[in-house]
């Protein structure tokens, strides 16, 4: 007993069980997407699909879910841009700065980070009506990096705190001003890092649903999270379309997260305490 | 001191702050002072593009603390917190505990179980919306093949259920949240004195509940404060697989809130709503951050 308690292989034998457990309802997404209807309402239901139909797909397309994905790149990317360019300048800042009042301002984006997406949703759709900006990729793209910036402010700041201070100090004596050392000097040194917090703010705003549903109602202009909701809606549900549609929405970041995956694990357990 | 002089040792951290704070303060702070403004006016969509808005005083407050609606959807949402932050913690603090333990694939695992935390909300509620459909869902088959039910439970439609239903889905979503935290916790303890412990002749539940516990207080409870205040806050989870529904047996604050300005358009009650959340919220990230705070010292 005490041997096979102790045995590596069934340790990894039941973790793999664990994964498929785990991963078993992206599957079941994945595998419904390419089911004609009758294979779908069938009982027992085929774990393995045995009829395979790329109609649902098509369905999908004729949708636009193509149309959808392009805007949520648009609102996930210009979003992460956005944050990055205000974020690693606010975090730079605050890391160096040694006033007591700089703890305050990074108190209050730790709060900022925390707070519940629904709270702005009200005032901010009054502020863009009142500014004309309703339906229009900016509001959401704004809306996004209220979350995003105190995030990656917080999550830079330790990452900035990491960089010596010798280097930007031996870059200045050669001439370079603050802002060419920060460029020039820091940034390079702190990639890794900066990758992280981009893939993050760029996963969050892929993923954003009440700020693109309460502020933009013009159908082109909306990202797949808010397309999947309203074609989910739109008819008597066809799941396997639906799941189709699923699987297309998180299939980018899905990849996304395959090839950035040991960044975005250390990312996430190194920066969630701090 | 000239200005360029300045600039060049301190000023330049002033200018590399204003962005960020600019920003924060017209998107985040100003909306928050604004949503206690709209609170207290008569903002619908007659009044929304008017410059001058009614000031109502705590009329909306009262409306939605008297209203029976309001007791129905904080209890709903105590339910939905604790429920969720439970299971999530439980079964993420099992997993950690199996993947810190060395053997082949468990980095593998460990990593993969991470995919979960990075789909869209939206469409996570989307499959499980599928999984737990009253007659083709893949849950309830499951269930009947294991003889646990002889008829199909409507998880999402039956008001007794829809709770579990949603609770359900968001437990899978947090699960690897949970775990990474736990396992940065758990790789971080001191594993000779587990090896003390044994030589003494501890066993499995011994080492549990006087080693490993105790020794991972802190991760344990920044992990459970976490889970709280990322909880509350769920929103398109819900929103998608009921929408609050049946008859606001899973309506919580957030679609509440959501509802009240943006299917009834009542903006100033959606307000009042989300600046309850608001006040609940700070005071558990104040104790959160306090916490945190008072571990680095």
């Amino acid at each position: 007993m005490k041997k096979l308690m102790n045995n590596k292989y069934l340790y990894s034998v039941i973790a793999i069980l664990i994964l498929i457990l785990y991963f078993a309802p992206l599957y079941w997404m994945f595998v419904s997407g390419f089911k004609p209807p009758q294979d779908l309402f069938e009982y027992p239901p085929k774990l393995i699909p045995t009829n395979i139909t790329f109609e649902p797909l098509q369905r999908v397309f004729a949708a636009g879910v193509l149309r959808y994905l392009r805007n949520s790149f648009i609102i996930a990317g210009s979003s992460m841009i956005f944050t990055m360019i205000v974020a690693s300048f606010g975090a730079y800042a605050i890391a160096r700065l040694k006033a007591r009042w700089a703890n305050w301002i990074l108190l209050f984006f730790l709060v900022a980070q925390m707070l519940p997406p629904v709270l702005m949703a009200t005032p901010l759709f009054i502020i863009f009506y009142n500014m004309g900006l309703t339906n229009t990729y900016l509001a959401v793209i704004l809306a996004n990096s209220t979350l995003a910036v105190p995030f990656a402010v917080i999550m830079l700041r330790t990452v900035f705190l990491q960089v010596p201070k010798d280097l930007e100090e031996a870059a200045m004596i050669d001439g370079c001003t603050r802002f060419q050392t920060v460029i020039k000097i820091t940034f390079p040194v702190a990639k890794s890092g900066m990758v992280v917090v981009s893939v993050f703010s760029f996963i969050f705003a892929f993923g954003d649903f009440i700020y693109a549903l309460s502020m933009m109602n013009q159908e082109h202009m909306q990202p797949a999270t808010v397309g999947l909701y309203n074609f989910m809606g739109s008819q008597a549900i066809q799941w396997n379309s639906v799941m189709s549609f699923a699987s297309l929405t998180a299939l980018p970041l899905i990849i996304i997260f395959i090839v950035l995956q040991k960044r975005i694990v250390q990312g996430l357990s190194a920066g969630a305490f701090k | 001191m000239n200005f360029k002089n300045w600039m060049r040792k301190k000023g330049y951290l002033y200018v590399f702050l204003a962005p960020s704070i600019i920003f924060m303060g017209i998107f985040t702070a100003y909306p928050i002072i604004y949503n206690f403004i709209i609170s207290l006016q008569d903002v619908n969509v007659m009044t929304l593009a008017r410059p001058d808005k009614e000031f109502v005083g705590l009329e909306n407050y009262i409306n939605i603390i008297t209203d029976s609606t309001f007791l129905v959807v904080f209890k709903n949402s105590v339910i939905f917190t604790l429920g969720s932050v439970f299971f999530q913690f439980i079964i993420g603090f099992a997993l950690a505990m199996f993947l810190v333990k060395n053997f082949p694939l468990n980095n593998f695992v460990r990593g993969f179980i991470v995919v979960g935390w990075v789909i869209p909300p939206v469409v996570v509620g989307t499959v499980w919306k599928w999984l737990l459909n009253t007659d083709f869902g893949l849950i309830n088959y499951f269930l009947s093949q294991f003889h646990l039910l002889t008829n199909n439970i409507s998880w999402l439609t039956n008001p007794d259920m829809a709770m579990i239903g949603i609770l359900i889905a968001n437990i899978w979503l947090g699960i690897p949240f949970n775990m990474m935290l736990l396992i940065g916790g758990l790789t971080g303890l001191p594993q000779t004195v587990f090896e003390a412990a044994e030589i003494d002749g501890a066993n499995w539940f011994q080492k549990l509940f006087f080693l490993t516990i105790p020794m991972l207080r802190q991760t344990i409870s920044a992990t459970l404060m976490l889970g709280i205040i990322y909880t509350f806050k769920v929103f398109a989870l819900i929103w998608v697989m009921t929408g609050g529904g049946p008859v606001n047996a899973t309506n919580v604050l957030p679609t509440w809130s959501y509802q009240l300005s943006f299917d009834f358009f009542n903006f100033s009650q959606g307000a009042v709503v989300a600046n309850l959340m608001f006040l609940i919220m700070l005071v558990f990230s104040i104790v959160y951050i306090n916490y945190i705070a008072g571990k680095e010292d």
